[in-house]
């Protein structure tokens, strides 16, 4: 309630402004006025509240005390109907008491019994039956000779009778009036009072504020040296001072103004030798959006003279792409909000070339209205060359994916998809495929990406592509140029057929092994930077594809090697298996018959000597069977001849003893001057040899087998050759378990640990030609 | 604002209660129009006014109702009666004992209390001072009374009025005494040497002052034939002075009094009676005997000294001042016989 009022009074006041006075003076005064008018007229209220509650209530005790007492004395009365008592008592009251208007009282049984002379007045009746049976505060009557309380008593409770008295309260009217019109008096002198002596101090308090106006006046005009030499301690002192220092700052805030000023200038004019564009766009009225000020840098980006962008509404040179961000930024500036800044837009010159733009803005006030501070720096070179680095950043990061799958030793279709992955995500596109050639040239889909469609779609090699591998060149297919290419009839896995592709060749040391083709759903220019890369890649993957292919031989060598050495091993274990059953058997048992023998000639000596030569000479022959038996078992071993004679002699004995007895003619072409060669060489030789006589021996049927040996120069060449049945030396090598198989394989790797080659060439019924030829080394000489 | 202060007043005037904010707001405005600004400016006006009536002289007059009335207007010149008022349905009248004024406070603080606990409404009747409550009890003109024995016997007697509660005096006991005293210098020394006395007795229908002593002379013998001479002052307290004063060489008085008196030496006793039942409420012809049994119960449940205490006017004084207990009309054979000897139920 009090905020409201406060807030009205507030608003009167604003509203009476115009029409108070205006001089200090004249307000002080009539504000003294009005405050000692109000002290009257609140004391006025004041006093006539106590004044009145005191009255009232002195008035009200002496109406009860009387009701009362006149009750008490009429009760028996009343009981007894006794109407000549009441009616004297009544006139007592009346008579004996002062300011008592008017005494009526009633019984159970009587009329009322009253004072008025000339009858009851009827309106008296309403203020029957009292409503209490003490008199109370009475009931206050406006009457025609002024207010009445009237105070009703029932002196009998429980009977209908009451006693009545008016009182009339015109004694506190009148007294209250006395009292008013002194205190309004006594505020009127005050008044007038506080009015002179109010005149009087606000002309002399105002004095020093009339001179201080003075010199506000005058530092308004410019005199900014302008000081008021007054003592502190008082307001206006205190004003003064105050009004001193503000001046020494103003003064102050101007000569830091004018360096800003000037360092400002000085900030544009660098900022435009620089480069930096800086333009100036009205942020408001009708004007809003429009150049105000641009510096030369700025005009020269948007390839204008600055005179000619003035006027002109910024969006204007901006690429329509970069209006929408524009506005935003702007927006942010106004919002305050910089987490934007700087911004890049793009800019289109007056040639139409497009500019990278690297801005930021502030809002500024510029000859008096809002305006956007446009800073601007061409970034489109260095944009460029940004997009060149992520460009080669991309292809090397590609190549170097590709590195990454090709170098591992993985089988080549893992190899192919891997790579194909790595080329499509540098290249950013979703579809691509690889075709690699078989051993017998026909083209074989090895990987794809991105295909919904298999092979089926493509007519390699007889599409454009083709052309790819016959002349080793990339190429960029336009499916939809009618060249004949189907592979827009190959969908992409989002269904939408394949409109472009660009083909490269995959090469391995000069080979052409397959295309690599990576394709697009749209028309789009692969440009050179991609086919090169694409060609990179090709390159690796033909290189990853060789090795593939060489670690698969390896892979296949290696295999054999076990196998072989297995073979070995188990051969090793046959030959052992086959001497411990010849010593048994033969040896041995010669052996064992010797002792039988050794045991019968000490029994011949003791019993009949006569028998022991014969015995002795028995034994002879048998020790020397068993010494031929011994020796023949040696040789199989390993002929001593080839380390006492040499190689020559070596194949001629074996040759002779494993063929000729089996009537096959052997015709040696060994010269026996032959030299001796490592003990390796010679070996390796002669168990080629040595396995190549026993085949034609076992198999081939043979009527004549040719054997030449020649040491020329840094090799030693060996050539075995028979006329038998010959045989498939693919299919002897590829059949497992087989002897024959197992002893080429033999052959060929005694030659290639040496670093020789084995030749082998046979077929059925042609018989079979066989050639090893060793490379001698300085020490194998 | 004198202006103003007659429009309150006015308006007070009608509603007969203190003003409200929406009352003045209603005078002024008598349209009812709901507009949010007219309201603004009604709450802003009250203020104001508030503030003005507060500090003006007649502001703190202004607040206080009145009424308005013309004193030399509209004059009634013949007899006027109060408006009648609405009054109770069984009427209750009484024995005077004391000022007409007490009695009434008294009996009528009864029925206040009669009525909180039934829910019935009662009026006291005066019986007239040159009437009879036997007359009125009899007649119909009351329904119950508050009387002595003696009253009760006439009632009975005349109208087969039934008695339902009689009194305990301050003891707790529901009998009384009637004592025959002398002055304190008298040479009796027994009710036998009244024989050829002079002799006062209180009202003719007092059963302490008149009946009990009449039994007591009886009893010893004595017939108002043997006194010099006997008269009827009307009240115990007159009997007493008229003894105290030597007029009378003995006077019938109430036990109570009597003792009080011989304590202070102004009196001598010089017999007490038996204690005969003690004065009670009776039920006339007219009561319904189902009003007669709420109002018996009622009464038996009166605890004048504890809870109803607040309630009654000086109970104390009265002849039951402990309240009440069931009455039956076998009690009082000794005394109906004495009275119709005495010719106290005559005719």
């Amino acid at each position: 309630m009090v905020g409201l009022g406060l807030s009205w009074a507030g608003k009167i006041l604003r509203r009476m402004e115009r029409w108070l006075p205006r001089r200090l003076t004249t307000r002080v005064t009539l504000a003294v006025m009005v405050i000692v008018v109000a002290a009257g007229f609140i004391t006025t209220g004041a006093i006539n509240q106590v004044l009145l509650q005191n009255l009232r209530a002195e008035s009200i005790t002496s109406g009860q005390t009387l009701t009362l007492a006149l009750g008490e004395s009429l009760a028996n009365a009343l009981v007894e109907g006794d109407l000549a008592a009441v009616q004297e008592a009544v006139n007592a009251a009346v008579r004996r008491n002062q300011g008592v208007v008017y005494a009526f009282a009633f019984g159970p049984d009587t009329p009322i019994i009253h004072t008025f002379p000339d009858g009851f007045p009827a309106d008296l009746l309403q203020v029957l039956p009292a409503d209490r049976e003490q008199p109370g505060e009475g009931l206050l009557l406006r009457t025609e000779y002024g207010l009445v309380r009237d105070f009703g008593y029932r002196p009998l409770n429980g009977l209908p009778a009451e006693v009545h008295l008016g009182i009339s309260q015109a004694r506190i009217v009148a007294v209250q009036r006395q009292v008013t019109g002194f205190v309004l008096a006594l505020t009127a002198v005050g008044c007038l009072l506080a009015a002179a002596v109010a005149y009087g101090f606000s002309r002399l308090a105002t004095y020093p504020l009339v001179e201080l106006t003075r010199r506000v006046q005058r530092l308004g005009r410019g005199h900014l040296d302008e000081r008021i030499d007054l003592p502190p301690g008082d307001e206006v002192g205190d004003l003064a001072a105050a009004f001193n220092q503000m001046a020494s700052d103003i003064q102050t805030a101007i000569q830091q103004l004018q360096v800003s000023e000037a360092g400002y200038r000085d900030l544009l004019t660098a900022a435009g030798t620089v480069g930096e564009g800086i333009a100036l766009i009205c942020d408001e009225g009708p004007d809003e959006g429009t150049f105000l000020f641009v510096n030369r840098a700025f005009a020269r980006l948007a390839g204008f003279e600055p005179a000619e962008l003035l006027g002109a509404n910024a969006a204007s040179i901006l690429h329509p792409d970069s209006l929408a961000a524009a506005r935003a930024a702007w927006q942010a500036i106004r919002s305050g909000d910089r987490a934007e800044m700087p911004g890049e837009f793009t800019m289109v010159d007056r040639h139409g070339r497009t500019r990278i733009l690297e801005t930021t803005g502030t809002l500024v006030e510029y000859q008096g209205r809002r305006a956007l501070a446009w800073f601007t720096r061409d970034v489109t070179q260095r944009k460029a060359r940004e997009e060149e680095l992520r460009r080669r950043n991309r292809e090397l990061t590609a190549l170097n994916a590709v590195a990454s799958a090709v170098g591992e030793p993985l089988p080549a279709d893992e190899i192919l998809k891997r790579a194909l992955h790595q080329i499509l995500s540098a290249l950013d596109l979703t579809a691509g495929w690889i075709f690699v050639l078989t051993e017998n040239g026909q083209p074989h889909l090895a990987a794809s990406q991105g295909l919904a469609a298999r092979s089926e779609a493509f007519a390699f090699p007889e599409c454009p592509c083709g052309q790819v591998l016959r002349e080793n060149k990339p190429r960029i297919v336009d499916a939809t140029a009618g060249e004949g290419c189907l592979a827009q009839h190959a969908l992409d896995t989002s269904g939408q057929p394949l409109m472009c592709h660009a083909t490269v060749p995959v090469q391995a040391r000069g080979r052409t092994l397959g295309v690599l083709s990576v394709a697009a759903i749209s028309l789009r220019a692969f440009d050179a930077a991609e086919m090169n890369l694409l060609a990179a890649v090709g390159q690796q993957i033909g290189i990853a594809l060789e090795n593939a292919r060489l670690w698969e031989e390896l892979r296949q060598k290696e295999r054999v090697r076990s196998e072989l050495l297995a073979q070995v091993i188990r051969a090793q274990e046959e030959e052992r298996q086959r001497i411990a059953r010849e010593l048994h058997d033969g040896i041995g048992q010669s052996l064992n018959a010797l002792v039988f023998g050794l045991n019968a000639v000490s029994t011949a000596l003791s019993q009949a000597p006569d028998m022991a030569p014969e015995l002795l000479d028995r034994l002879r022959v048998s020790t020397s069977d068993t010494v031929k038996e011994l020796q023949e078992v040696i040789y199989d071993l390993r002929p001593s001849l080839l380390d006492d004679l040499g190689l020559c002699r070596a194949l001629r004995w074996y040759a002779e003893e494993r063929l000729q007895k089996r009537g096959i003619e052997v015709v040696l072409d060994v010269p026996e001057e032959t030299r001796r060669l490592s003990s390796e060489v010679e070996t390796a030789l002669f168990r080629i040899g040595q396995e190549a006589i026993t085949n034609i021996g076992k198999h081939a049927q043979a009527h004549e087998v040719h054997i030449r040996l020649r040491v020329e120069g840094r090799q030693a060449c060996m050539e075995i050759q028979d006329d038998g049945v010959g045989f498939n030396p693919g299919k002897a090598l590829a059949e497992d378990n087989s002897r024959r198989g197992w002893g080429l394989l033999g052959m060929q790797e005694r030659a290639a640990l040496l670093g020789g080659q084995f030749v082998i060439e046979s077929e059925p019924g042609r018989g079979t030609r066989l050639c090893v030829t060793l490379p001698l080394k300085e020490g194998n000489i | 604002m004198a202006g103003l202060t007659s429009t309150l007043s006015r308006t007070w005037t009608l509603t007969n209660q203190r003003p409200t904010r929406s009352d003045i707001g209603f005078l002024h405005w008598t349209e009812h129009t709901k507009h949010s600004k007219i309201h603004h400016v009604i709450r802003r006006l009250w203020l104001l006014l508030s503030i003005l009536a507060l500090l003006s002289p007649l502001g703190a007059c202004a607040r206080e109702p009145t009424t308005s009335v013309h004193l030399s207007e509209n004059l009634l010149t013949e007899v006027v009666w109060p408006p009648v008022r609405e009054d109770g349905v069984w009427a209750f009248g009484f024995d005077r004992r004391l000022e007409p004024k007490e009695d009434v406070r008294m009996n009528a603080s009864l029925l206040n209390w009669l009525e909180a606990r039934t829910g019935l409404t009662y009026r006291l009747y005066v019986t007239p001072r040159d009437g009879n409550v036997v007359d009125d009890l009899c007649s119909g003109r009351v329904h119950f009374a508050i009387v002595g024995t003696v009253s009760y016997l006439q009632a009975y007697h005349r109208c087969g009025a039934r008695i339902l509660v009689r009194g305990l005096n301050a003891e707790g006991e529901d009998t009384y005494r009637a004592a025959i005293v002398v002055p304190p210098a008298s040479e009796l020394r027994t009710i036998a040497d009244l024989r050829g006395r002079t002799f006062a007795f209180g009202a003719p229908n007092s059963t302490q002052g008149h009946l009990i002593p009449r039994l007591m002379l009886q009893q010893a013998g004595l017939t108002l034939a043997d006194l010099r001479a006997y008269t009827y002052t009307g009240s115990h307290a007159a009997t007493a002075n008229a003894v105290t004063s030597g007029r009378f060489d003995a006077g019938g008085l109430q036990d109570t009094l009597a003792s009080d008196l011989a304590a202070r030496g102004l009196v001598r006793i010089l017999a007490l009676s038996e204690p005969y039942p003690s004065s009670g409420i009776v039920a006339g012809p007219a009561a319904p005997a189902k009003t007669v049994a709420i109002v018996q119960q009622a009464l038996l449940a009166l605890d004048p000294t504890g809870t109803d205490a607040a309630a009654l006017y000086h109970w104390e004084r009265s002849e039951m001042p402990r309240g009440f207990v069931l009455a039956r009309d076998a009690d009082y054979e000794d005394l109906r016989r004495i009275a119709r000897d005495v010719g106290l139920l005559e005719p």
